[in-house]
């Protein structure tokens, strides 16, 4: 990795990291260590500072059963979405490849939802899947409570997996058609020669051969669906109905902004960080290592 | 194409054609919307096909959104993020890629563990940063005694503070504090030949006029690359700006979007919201149409 | 003009030594080629000139002034590189050009310095394409252009032909001789291709393992290469090498196989000694060998032949006379083109060598073929 030809200056390279060193400094390092504070101690009434708890914090949030319920259904809102997004992606990408006249055309048709803003795209899915107004609304009045994710939580929790696969899909499809171009196209005419179709190639050469992009996107996607929901759950459900999408990114929120309870929040906030580091630690560890054929 | 097979293109094209129809239905619900009045958005069956109130309805979000301004705040965020990052991204993937200093692999890391933790989960902290910008430094001059001594001797009680909460600066800075730019600009000048930098300095070009002559020019396909992904990144934050604005008038599209559903359980005018909607995303569709070719690099190379 | 020397330099990465501890001179306005297989430090010694690396100890000298703390800019030397550098984003003008620009020459002067230079490289109708469009050897004509147009003491040139064509380096080749002669700067050429080194060279520097193996005029290392290291690099086809054994009386040396040459100087009786002799000084004899293979080059023919007791041999024929395969041949060598080397050691033995240098006597005896005996 180091270079053999490199400048050589006392500051230079100083100055020129000194402006990201600081910015990260204050908005990263230190909110994150404060977190760890936070977490850890307890602000006292009256000004009194701040006292330190030790892990009662974490313990109040293990024993509220609110926030299992949000762990449990943040799993099943990552899991299912990225199946969903990947499975979608996976599948378009395979098709997109196989270079029919206009492929072109469709990597744009397929690409464009990354560009959707969550609070737009959730206002769409509010609107489409609104009891009242949207798509149901006629079978809404032939059945009524046929259709109703603002009383139902499992009606509110499935919006709310279809708008996050919606989104994820163009990233997903991005990614897999970029790991299938890299595929050498000889490995691909030579499989055809043996005599393998179309449909069996992809399986038998361009699936395999995709592994380490799949298992990429499995971490990044539920990453993603863990950190990154909020602005879908705040737009379409508000963590509602009776706490039913209340994900654990909007509780972590909820609980800090409009409960004012910063060390729950903060301790919360712990907890979150050490799933996403152990998802990226899974990624560097064993999927990078393991799954490249070379 | 490796050998022909009319019915499975058939079948290829006609699987696609219908992903990016489904893909599109969503949207074009929401146009369909956006075209009637309130009776027509309302209406059991809900309309399939466009109506004739398109423009009243983008007007009326316009106006009720006070989108001219928010226009202006999100692309002053937009722009201040891209710049800003592309700017930071690059002098210090330079200072680690090109120099040879002792502290090189120490910044390295530091810069690039930034990329595990999103903004997302430590949010809280960082709001209580936006309040007081100069927090951490009078935090450490708190514990280091250096206050106390301060006061002592210059009777000075110093107290730092910069409120960055409603200010565009306050908006932008979080957003830039990680890494993604450094590890693509990275990425990139480990491919430049050694011996251009080599030539550079037989021709006489010191560290600086290298990044400038020969670096920034050959840079221009990451910089657009990471330009289309970070404006789009950044124009569509909401968390963030949420938290930020805390006056009504600094909010960013995104803000002003949620706003434009009451809470509570009077029914919203789904044809201004979704009239608001479709404002709110064109620009950064129009980006990913016109720049599809670097928004895909770009989306590729950085992953995320 | 400006000579360089290496006073005791040396060059070294941590444990690992690049040069051994180095004194050279190379001549003022001569040019010197290093020419060394892969890794063996020419490459390192050449950067070290041109300031690209730092040197570890001893001192470098370029126009008697000392250089080691010197910038690579300020040294007045500039270089070709192996894969040309140019910089892609700009036209061959500018590129050429660049070095003024760094150095703030205005921009009058620039633009006729710059197309002085493209005149003397027949680069003028090419200034406003960028190296992409480009070819390999105008790419090098680019290269060199930039290194002229700051008319410097000492041309640096690193591998400049060996991404090119074989006809191509031909042409180049005699290109930069041309160009050489012309600016009348010092230049200093590394390169692997000992058939390069022996056509450029004014002043050639084999070196071997971050040492010099062997410096002088090419004609005179061809023909009396200080090592078996040198005399099996230099030259193709290689020269003939033939291990044996210095017989018990001291005169002859008894090849593997049984044939005995005679010695042209008394040695230790049972010393390892290597008999080199160069296809092309093979001529005829009473030595018995057979045909194994036989190569056209065109011009002439190059026999694989192996003696008997199964030496191998490769000597030249003339195209005319085709011998066939497994057909019997009698060689025989002049003693005055025979290289004696220490096994051991690999150092050559006997003077300075092929200048007729054998002890036995001068003048008629190396005309004469040698009497082979067989035991």
């Amino acid at each position: 990795m180091q270079r053999r030809a490199t400048f050589r200056s006392p500051w230079l390279p100083w100055m020129l990291v000194l402006p990201q060193l600081l910015i990260i400094f204050v908005f990263f390092y230190w909110p994150t260590g404060e977190a760890f504070q936070w977490a850890f101690t307890l602000e006292q009434p009256w000004g009194g500072g701040r006292e330190w708890v030790g892990w009662q914090n974490f313990a109040e949030v293990f024993s509220s059963q609110h926030y299992w319920s949000s762990v449990r259904i943040s799993i099943l809102y990552a899991v299912a979405t990225s199946a969903l997004a990947i499975g979608i992606g996976l599948l378009l990408a395979l098709f997109v490849d196989r270079e029919v006249a206009g492929s072109r055309g469709w990597r744009l048709a397929l690409i464009w939802p990354y560009a959707i803003a969550a609070p737009a795209i959730g206002m769409i899915f509010r609107f489409v899947f609104d009891a009242r107004a949207g798509v149901f609304s006629l079978f809404n009045a032939m059945m009524p409570g046929l259709w109703d994710p603002s009383l139902n939580g499992t009606h509110a929790l499935l919006m709310l997996i279809l708008a996050g696969a919606w989104q994820l899909v163009a990233y997903n499809f991005v990614f897999f058609l970029a790991g299938l171009q890299s595929i050498p196209r000889g490995l691909n005419e030579a499989a055809a020669m043996d005599g393998a179709g179309p449909l069996r190639r992809m399986r038998d050469i361009q699936m395999p051969l995709l592994a380490p992009t799949f298992f990429f996107l499995v971490i990044i996607n539920l990453t993603d669906s863990f950190t990154n929901s909020f602005g879908l759950v705040d737009i379409m459900t508000a963590g509602g109905p009776a706490r039913a999408t209340d994900l654990m990114v909007y509780k972590i929120y909820s609980d800090g902004f409009k409960g004012l309870d910063y060390s729950g929040a903060a301790a919360q906030s712990i907890v979150l960080m050490g799933l996403v580091v152990a998802l990226t630690f899974i990624q560097f560890r064993f999927v990078e290592r393991k799954m490249h054929y070379r | 194409m490796v050998e022909r097979r009319p019915w499975l293109d058939l079948a290829t094209h006609l699987l696609l054609a219908l992903s990016a129809l489904s893909l599109l239905l969503p949207v074009w619900l929401a146009f369909v919307a956006a075209t009637h009045d309130l009776a027509g958005v309302n209406r059991m069956p809900i309309n399939w096909l466009p109506g004739a109130h398109l423009w009243e309805n983008v007007v009326a979000a316009w106006e009720r959104g006070h989108f001219a301004q928010r226009f202006l705040t999100s692309l002053g965020v937009a722009l201040g993020v891209t710049i800003g990052k592309i700017a930071l991204a690059m002098l210090a993937a330079f200072a680690i890629v090109f120099f040879e200093w002792r502290a090189r692999m120490v910044v390295f890391w530091i810069i690039f563990i930034t990329l595990m933790l999103p903004l997302e989960v430590r949010i809280v902290p960082t709001y209580a940063v936006a309040a007081n910008a100069l927090r951490p430094f009078q935090a450490i001059l708190d514990v280091t005694g250096l206050t106390g001594l301060i006061e002592a001797v210059a009777g000075i009680r110093i107290s730092l503070e910069w409120q960055m909460l409603n200010s565009t600066v306050g908006l932008v800075l979080p957003l830039v504090a990680t890494a993604t730019g450094t590890f693509l600009y990275r990425q990139f000048f480990l491919t430049i030949p050694e011996e251009l930098v080599e030539a550079a300095k037989m021709d006489g070009a010191g560290p600086l006029r290298f990044l400038r002559d020969v670096l920034m020019p050959l840079s221009r396909t990451t910089m657009a690359a990471l330009a289309t992904i970070l404006f789009v990144y950044s124009w569509n934050q909401y968390l963030w700006p949420l938290l930020v604005t805390t006056e009504p008038d600094r909010a960013t599209v995104m803000v002003e979007l949620a706003r434009m559903v009451p809470r509570g359980d009077s029914l919203p005018e789904w044809n201004i919201v979704m009239a608001g909607a479709l404002l709110v995303m064109l620009p950064p569709l129009a980006i990913v149409v016109l720049m599809q070719r670097w928004f895909v690099r770009g989306l590729v190379q950085t992953e995320k | 003009m400006a000579a360089i020397e290496f006073i005791a330099a040396r060059k070294s990465y941590g444990a690992s030594i690049a040069i051994h501890e180095l004194d050279l001179v190379l001549p003022p306005g001569a040019f010197t080629v290093i020419l060394g297989p892969s890794g063996c430090g020419k490459s390192t010694l050449l950067r070290m000139i041109a300031g690209l690396e730092g040197i570890s100890g001893g001192e470098l000298r370029i126009g008697g002034a000392r250089m080691n703390e010197r910038e690579p800019k300020d040294r007045g030397c500039a270089m070709v590189f192996q894969n040309y550098a140019l910089y892609p984003h700009m036209t061959v003008a500018e590129n050429i050009g660049y070095p003024l620009k760094v150095g703030g020459v205005r921009r009058a002067e620039r633009q006729a310095r710059v197309a002085e230079a493209a005149a003397a490289l027949g680069l003028d109708a090419l200034l406003d394409r960028r190296p992409g469009q480009l070819s390999g050897g105008q790419r090098q004509r680019v290269a060199m252009g930039r290194a002229m147009v700051r008319r410097p003491r000492v041309f640096l040139y690193d591998e400049p032909l060996s991404n090119l064509d074989a006809k191509l380096r031909v042409q180049m080749r005699l290109e930069l001789r041309r160009l050489h002669e012309q600016l009348g700067a010092t230049s200093v050429l590394v390169t692997h291709d000992q058939q390069e080194a022996m056509t450029l060279a004014d002043h050639l520097v084999v070196m071997r393992g971050g040492r010099v193996e062997q410096e002088g005029r090419p004609r005179e290392v061809y023909a009396a290469p200080a090592s078996l290291f040198v005399a099996g690099f230099l030259g193709t086809p290689a020269m003939n090498l033939l291990p044996g054994a210095v017989t018990p009386d001291g005169a002859g040396l008894r090849l593997e196989g049984g044939v005995v040459v005679p010695l042209p100087l008394r040695l230790p009786a049972g010393q390892a000694v290597t008999l080199g002799i160069r296809p092309e000084h093979v001529g005829e004899g009473d030595l018995e060998a057979e045909v194994a293979l036989v190569e056209d080059l065109g011009a002439s023919l190059l026999v694989h032949a192996r003696l008997a007791g199964g030496a191998a041999m490769a000597l030249h024929r003339p195209a005319e006379l085709a011998p066939a395969r497994g057909a019997a041949l009698r060689l025989g060598f002049d003693t005055a083109r025979l290289h004696f080397f220490d096994s051991g050691s690999g150092q050559r033995i006997g003077g300075e060598g092929g200048r007729g240098a054998s002890p036995a006597g001068a003048g008629e005896a190396a005309r004469r073929p040698a009497l082979l005996a067989t035991t």
